[in-house]
């Protein structure tokens, strides 16, 4: 009877060493040259949104605008390829191929016609939005949560 | 064998106690007040489509790119949990083979 528990007690410490060696969930660890280069777009994106709100001018147009939505279409493409290739990074993968969506839908809208200032408020939130919450998993990576 | 036994089960609850309340591992609060947030945001979209600030392409832009905010905070809380969870187990990991001295 003893030895039966001593196997029972061994296997269920084997388990749960082998649970903590080689955990369940996997994501990625921190990657400091994504952070950078996604901190970059932030500031672009921030500034095209404050040159936005300034009073109206014959320059609002997206024609004006086209080196912002090549740089931002440049960087996004960087991250992407840096992302896809580090193993199990699939959930910021996930979160960089929707920002890249955004800028297309942000493009998008912006050839319909110069934005309002009520157009930039809501863009503005929902960018900041986006950009908070993939800077808050890749800074979990780093700090742990 | 049963105070041992006692001890560890002690020791573990302790290391989970801990890894529990530095807020990592409960997020279910979080999404819905962000589901809360969106839907406003949408009502928001609808009341400028009303008061002709927008159009109708234009509102599904909006629409589109708060939907997609929404999606990558969803995502992120599934990342910062599974890193809360990885936490945990490295933790009570940890804490059985400080408790075997391996």
């Amino acid at each position: 009877m003893n030895c039966l528990s001593i196997t029972k007690n061994g296997l269920v410490l084997a388990i749960l060493l082998a649970l903590g060696a080689c955990s369940l969930v996997s994501v990625s660890p921190y990657d400091s040259s994504a952070d950078k280069a996604f901190t970059k777009l932030h500031k672009q994106t921030a500034e095209f949104f404050a040159e936005s709100t300034k009073a109206p001018d014959p320059s609002c147009g997206y024609s004006h605008h086209l080196s912002f939505y090549q740089n931002s279409k440049v960087s996004m493409s960087s991250l992407l390829v840096r992302a896809r290739a580090m193993a199990d990074n699939n959930l910021t993968v996930s979160q960089l191929e929707l920002l890249s969506s955004s800028y297309v839908n942000l493009a998008q809208l912006h050839q319909l016609g110069c934005f309002t200032s009520a157009q930039v408020n809501e863009l503005w939130v929902s960018f900041d939005a986006s950009f908070s919450a993939i800077l808050k998993l890749e800074l979990a990576k780093k700090y742990g949560r | 064998m049963s105070k041992i036994k006692d001890d560890l089960g002690s020791l573990l609850l302790a290391e989970l106690l801990v890894q529990a309340s530095s807020d990592g591992l409960f997020t279910h609060d979080r999404v819905s007040v962000d589901t809360q947030r969106l839907a406003e945001e949408l009502d928001a979209i609808n009341t400028m489509v009303i008061a002709g600030e927008l159009s109708e392409e234009q509102a599904a832009l909006h629409r589109q790119l708060r939907l997609n905010a929404l999606k990558m905070k969803l995502l992120a809380i599934e990342g910062v949990d599974a890193i809360a969870l990885e936490r945990t187990l490295d933790g009570m990991g940890k804490v059985i083979r400080r408790f075997y001295g391996i």
